[in-house]
């Protein structure tokens, strides 16, 4: 008998999907690049043709966070992930997205005893002519990884190397991580669930490194402490990916399923569902 | 222990020394070559009322607190869209980091008895891009089903990209949230608190939850790269806020916005006049709001913030006025000089 958890999530899918064939963050919502990759991964065949994602607007080879926007790095991260998952070729021409977003980096900063890190890192920004955060710099950084094998040649190490770096640096003392500041003026700062989760999934082969190690103990403590279908889902997604039984973050996921639908995040529900339906299509996995 | 905040200043160039004797700089150059706002297109009363109301605890019925206030200051929302733009920043318990639940629903259930048409609240919240935690977590979103009142995620929401009404930022246009854009009175809902880079942070600076994540990234760079009173300014102008309602039951005083240290003052402070709210509010916490760069540069254009020009009502200011802990760099600020 199929899960309605399961059942009611994948309908609002179904039910949502815009004319253009993408996803809005809520129902009745233009399309935006990030819920519409997570819709069609959790999806899968059963949102075919992708022709969204496939035509999906990109300038210079970065694609658009929304039609008529800019790009926003790290939901072309996940769009890269997408493609690959999904086995689609973008119009642009993924090799020419992958040299764009390897293009990309944060602007640098002078050191200040403000922040206990290393400002000198430069990684992935969400958007030009800001700093590095964790999050884009995670989801490019799987990005690359995901995409080593099939296009070694078109992967610059160099990014690959930065990105780690950054990572570890900005790694809290616990272990995990927060949007991306680990000490502020001598005060340490707490991770948070969904970024240590997608941190991990990016240095899921590094898993020795002591920092990585801590983080795996933090996301195992806290994966049902902060409830939510993004948090949850990507809880789930890290631990499976790190080949570790997330059975207590599954059943947390499929309780907050209710809530999930009485507030209609699109991207909320899509993380839910891909995560809830357990299959292992290798979109995140390296 | 690790604490919980989680500041975008790693993003900023300027110490916080730094970054306050800097404020004056863009503004004086303005000053001396062109105004970075058409006055044209700025008016400000000639007096601003601003109604201070007593609310001992969270125990009270603010939705009658609220509704009293909106009285005394005549406000008609009838056949309106309102929407109540919170301060939700992260969860802790036993903290005053947010505008507590139970004053945004009572002021959702006074606009609604003021004959609004419609109650949205929203938020974006700045470094957590996880709002379904938030929203639950706090506690905010049993009280939106119990009183079926819409919730806008503004980090998500489609956006419209609009001129900005003054060129503080130095940039032309930001991309805003519809909601918020298509709404005929927009009241903002802070928590009263310090706030470690601005001095303080109330009616004004809550509109940094308006700017959409989704475009811009978690934390918010792109205004801390731009400045925190150029981009607050900016924000004011383009966004023109109709109403603010400031949570000052229990503030925030210290290291704010999320490190310092809860604060009981039992007061909810209301007022059109943004500016002369929060100038109300920086005078009752002990500081000087004229030595606060943003306050003092909105007084050209955006509201009123000599006490001369602001018009006391309900409860007497003095009443609430104590002296707030700040960290070291703001203490000039104090209203006796430090």
């Amino acid at each position: 008998m199929p899960d309605p958890s399961f059942t009611s999530l994948r309908q609002i899918l179904l039910d949502n999907r815009n004319t253009d064939g993408g996803w809005g963050y809520y129902a009745g919502k233009t399309s935006r690049l990030e819920p519409t990759c997570w819709a069609l991964l959790a999806l899968g065949s059963e949102a075919r043709p992708f022709d969204v994602l496939r035509r999906w607007p990109a300038a210079g080879g970065l694609m658009l966070e929304h039609r008529g926007g800019e790009p926003n790095f790290g939901f072309h991260g996940v769009a890269l992930l997408t493609l690959r998952a999904l086995s689609v070729e973008h119009e642009a021409g993924n090799a020419a997205l992958l040299a764009a977003v390897q293009q990309v980096k944060g602007i640098a900063l002078e050191p200040t005893p403000l922040f206990k890190q290393d400002n000198s890192l430069q990684a992935w920004p969400w958007v030009p002519g800001t700093f590095s955060w964790v999050e884009p710099t995670a989801w490019c950084l799987l990005a690359l990884k995901k995409w080593a094998p099939a296009m070694p040649a078109a992967i610059d190490r160099s990014r690959v190397d930065v990105a780690e770096r950054l990572l570890i640096d900005r790694c809290c003392h616990d272990g995990g991580w927060n949007y991306g500041n680990a000490d502020v003026m001598g005060q340490q700062l707490k991770a948070f669930v969904p970024t240590t989760a997608v941190a991990l999934l990016a240095m899921q082969d590094r898993s020795s490194h002591p920092a990585i190690e801590r983080s795996v103990k933090y996301l195992e403590g806290h994966a049902t402490l902060e409830r939510s279908g993004v948090a949850l889902g990507l809880a789930r997604l890290a631990l499976s990916a790190l080949h570790i039984s997330g059975e207590s973050v599954r059943d947390a996921l499929r309780d907050q399923v209710p809530t999930i639908l009485a507030l209609g995040s699109q991207l909320s529900a899509s993380l839910a569902l891909y995560a809830l339906k357990g299959t292992d299509d290798g979109a995140l996995v390296l | 222990m690790a604490r919980s905040f989680s500041d975008a200043m790693a993003g900023a160039r300027l110490s916080r020394r730094e970054f306050v004797g800097a404020l004056s700089i863009p503004f004086l150059a303005a000053g001396c070559s062109r105004r970075p706002y058409d006055p044209r297109r700025f008016s400000k009363p000639a007096r601003s009322p601003v109604a201070l109301l007593s609310a001992p605890s969270y125990d009270v019925d603010f939705a009658d607190v609220i509704g009293r206030g909106l009285r005394e200051l005549d406000v008609d929302v009838r056949g309106r869209r309102v929407f109540l733009k919170p301060n939700m920043v992260e969860y802790e318990p036993g903290t005053a980091i947010n505008t507590n639940p139970l004053v945004i629903i009572g002021a959702a259930v006074a606009f609604r008895s003021a004959g609004a048409a419609e109650v949205i609240v929203g938020e974006g919240p700045g470094h957590r891009r996880d709002t379904e935690y938030l929203v639950t977590r706090t506690g905010l979103f049993d009280h939106l089903r119990e009183q079926r009142i819409r919730f806008i995620d503004l980090n998500q929401d489609d956006v419209r990209y609009v001129p900005l009404e003054s060129r503080y930022m130095q940039v032309e246009q930001l991309a805003l949230p519809v909601e918020l854009l298509r709404s005929d009175f927009i009241v903002s809902m802070p928590k009263l608190k310090t706030h470690h880079w601005a001095g303080m942070t109330a009616s004004m600076k809550n509109f940094f939850g308006a700017v959409p994540g989704a475009v811009y990234g978690w934390p918010k760079n792109v205004l801390h790269v731009h400045g925190i009173p150029q981009s607050i300014l900016d924000l004011n102008a383009t966004i023109r806020p109709h109403f603010s309602i400031v949570d000052a039951v229990t503030c925030m005083e210290g290291d704010g916005p999320i490190m310092g240290h809860p604060r009981s003052m039992g007061m909810v402070a209301m007022g059109r006049d943004l500016t002369a709210v929060d100038a109300t509010c920086a005078r009752i916490i002990g500081l000087d709001p004229a030595q606060m760069p943003y306050l003092a540069e909105a007084s050209r254009f955006l509201g009123n913030l000599e006490e001369r020009r602001i018009e006391h009502r309900g409860e007497a200011a003095a009443r609430f006025a104590t002296t707030f802990d700040v960290l070291d760099s703001f203490k000039p600020m104090r209203l006796n000089g430090g």
